[in-house]
């Protein structure tokens, strides 16, 4: 089942509280030469005017397993009652900033690998579904992008093909930083 | 994948509108035609 990943949460948790909207969140992508974004941790593909949704890729996963059901598992196992079993989701982080962090981490981590075809790319998701909402951020079953920040060369194309709005990209209280500094190095 | 911290709670989205976009149809401009004039009728000549 899709959604097998986010049951031990709605088992240990209040009921649900639900929403007619969708959450939106920040995350970056990878974008293949071939202009198709890529999850940065797996090989999943964001196919355009196609939601994605979240799997366990995990065979061997608690959530798969009915051994979450037993009293006090988690307790056992990993000392901690509300322990984190299963990390699947498709992740969007609550506030520009953390988004705007990861994006020039990345892209720092990224000029160092040894294919740099693919591009990294920093934007907005719409998360819907069940939702693990977290401390800085979600776990969503189901996503989309909903625009992405102008911050290369490619990005009002993949606005285009994937028909979201091209969003633009301000520097937040950065004056004088390094961060800030990082940034214009790649606007030039 | 982002560290986003312990969870918090569950919540259940079921957004009336779809956050996917659709595709909009383009649909092809008609070729321009031009207008015909009516056939007008050949002028009749008076005899006296």
């Amino acid at each position: 089942m899709s959604d097998a990943w986010i049951k031990p949460f709605e088992d240990n948790m209040a009921p649900a509280e639900m929403i007619i909207v969708p959450a939106e969140g920040y995350r970056i992508w990878h974008a293949q030469p071939s202009l198709l974004l890529k999850s940065l941790t797996s090989n999943i593909l964001w196919n355009p005017g196609e939601r994605l949704e979240a799997t366990c890729s995990w065979g061997s996963c608690v959530c798969k397993s009915s051994e979450w059901r037993t009293p006090n598992y988690n307790l056992l196992l990993y000392g901690s009652p509300g322990r984190d079993m299963c990390s699947a989701g498709i992740y969007g982080m609550k506030t520009f900033q953390q988004g705007l962090e990861s994006f020039n981490l990345e892209v720092r981590m990224h000029e160092r690998m040894k294919e740099p075809e693919s591009r990294v790319v920093f934007g907005k998701v719409f998360l819907w579904g069940k939702l693990l909402e977290c401390e800085r951020g979600s776990r969503a079953q189901y996503a989309y992008p909903s625009g992405f920040y102008n911050t290369s060369d490619i990005s009002a194309y993949l606005a285009e093909i994937y028909r979201v709005p091209l969003l633009a990209f301000k520097l937040p209280n950065l004056h004088g930083t390094r961060l800030e500094a990082a940034i214009r190095e790649r606007q030039h | 994948m982002a560290n986003i911290g312990e969870p918090q709670r569950v919540i259940i989205s079921e957004p009336i509108l779809n956050p996917v976009p659709r595709e909009i149809p383009i649909e092809p401009e008609p070729a321009f035609v031009p207008e015909q004039e009516p056939e007008r009728e050949p002028e009749k000549t008076q005899h006296e």
